[in-house]
């Protein structure tokens, strides 16, 4: 059985929560290939990445007949997930001496059957990308050490010789421009009071 | 709302951002956690911030191995009762306190324990919080975000107009065999140092130059160069003893993982 690509996330994770299977398959379609990029990212390891990958979904699959859409979006959940697997994966190891050279130079060419989920995917890519890009210089950098880096923010008071306050701040700005740039595309949520850039203590 | 004082408040405030990008120690990650069971304006400044987050990571996009859905499907059991459980379940923390590291082919990840469960939190916050400890020793990072922020011809002239000011120094930077010079280092009275390189051969891109200070005997990072430094100005502290150049992976490191190539004793 096939689902249709219109259907909203919430009504997947709904089926999903009902153990079926094409429904799964379709949450695979849409966010599989942005777990895997994120988790190959951060670990540099892209067998490792799809260990993470794969526990990622099979939580979902497991776990999803609770879930309450009014409590945010299985985007934010499969990211944030992925992201913290990640996290917890670097820094439970010592991986120095493993991550040279293993990002890019295996990357495998996509299967036909995969191009248009990458190309429908490429539009929000460069856009992020774009947002990203336009940060200053300095949120961006902290931005990167933390988000992709792995790094706690004493980590990159440290590597930048920054304050730690000031490194807190930029990352709080960071987030906070980003979805003032991101809103209308991604969000499309009034915003709180509390989005608003600070200066920097 | 929090019963916590209000610069409590703020203190947990300004760690809601490191808090959404898994960017803090387990210490304090767990005691922003117990924050947010009991305040809804940093809860839903924290959802907010994680859902930001999110969108971050869909930068990265590409096609996943075939293979992988394979493995994904193979796992999904059709048999087993469908769980009562919000969400995937947040990690364990203190990983990285409770496991050797383990080689790249057979490591397991870490365990995963269900936070939620002793929590009260707003439900997406309780399903969110993750991340563990705190080894972490690489940092990618892309070479234009290392780039200098100021022009390399700004710094350069400071630094040749702060030669000029009392209690300046002014220290060549020599190889450590101390033959070769290889550029020198200005050092202000209070505390501004600049380092200009006479022409360093360039780095692959999977290197950057990083500069130290060396404090009590021990290395303390000044900055990334990047592949091809001429200038930077950097913090120095009053009780250094020497500035040293490394050549470190393009993420940088927290403690050199090479020797010196240069050094500039104070």
């Amino acid at each position: 059985m096939m689902i249709d690509g219109d259907v909203a996330d919430n009504e997947l994770m709904q089926m999903i929560g009902h153990h079926n299977e094409a429904a799964m398959a379709e949450l695979y379609r849409r966010y599989g290939g942005a777990v895997f990029a994120l988790a190959a990212r951060i670990l540099g390891d892209r067998q490792l990445a799809e260990d993470v990958a794969q526990e990622v979904f099979i939580g979902v699959w497991d776990n999803a007949i609770g879930f309450d859409p009014t409590r945010g979006k299985i985007r934010t959940l499969l990211m944030t997930r992925t992201h913290g697997r990640c996290v917890d994966v670097i820094r439970s190891r010592n991986a120095r001496s493993d991550r040279e050279g293993r990002v890019s130079d295996d990357r495998s060419r996509p299967e036909p059957d995969a191009i248009d989920q990458e190309l429908t995917t490429l539009t929000e890519a460069d856009l992020v990308r774009k947002a990203v890009d336009n940060l200053p210089l300095e949120e961006r950098t902290v931005l990167q050490l933390a988000y992709f880096g792995a790094n706690t923010y004493r980590e990159v008071a440290v590597i930048l010789s920054l304050p730690e306050g000031t490194v807190k701040t930029r990352m709080r700005s960071a987030l906070k421009r980003l979805r003032l740039e991101l809103n209308e595309q991604f969000f499309g949520t009034p915003l709180l009071p509390s989005t608003r850039i600070e200066a920097e203590p | 709302m929090s019963d916590h004082r209000p610069f409590d408040h703020q203190r947990y405030r300004d760690l809601i951002a490191p808090f959404a990008l898994h960017a803090l120690d387990d210490d304090e990650r767990l005691d922003v956690a117990d924050h947010l069971l009991e305040c809804d304006l940093c809860s839903r400044d924290v959802e907010e911030m994680f859902e930001t987050a999110s969108v971050v990571a869909l930068s990265e996009s590409e096609a996943p191995p075939a293979a992988l859905w394979a493995r994904i499907s193979s796992g999904m059991n059709v048999d087993a009762p469908a769980t009562s459980a919000s969400a995937p379940v947040p990690s364990q923390p203190r990983a990285s306190q409770t496991q050797p590291s383990v080689e790249k082919q057979d490591r397991p990840l870490a365990p995963v324990v269900d936070l939620a469960s002793r929590r009260r939190a707003r439900p997406l916050v309780a399903a969110l919080v993750g991340a563990a400890a705190a080894t972490a020793m690489v940092i990618p990072i892309t070479r234009a975000a290392l780039a200098p922020s100021t022009p390399s011809m700004d710094v350069s002239q400071i630094a040749a107009a702060q030669e000029k000011t009392p209690g300046t120094k002014r220290i060549d930077l020599l190889s450590t065999d101390g033959v070769t010079r290889l550029g020198d280092v200005v050092v202000t009275a209070d505390g501004r140092g600049y380092i200009r390189l006479d022409n360093p051969p360039k780095l692959p891109d999977d290197r950057t130059y990083q500069l130290w200070t060396v404090v009590d005997g021990k290395p303390v990072s000044a900055g990334l160069l990047g592949t091809e430094p001429k200038v930077a100005a950097f913090v120095i502290s009053s009780n250094a003893a020497a500035v040293a150049l490394s050549v470190e992976r393009s993420t940088g490191a927290i403690s050199p993982e090479t020797g010196p190539i240069a050094v500039a004793t104070l």
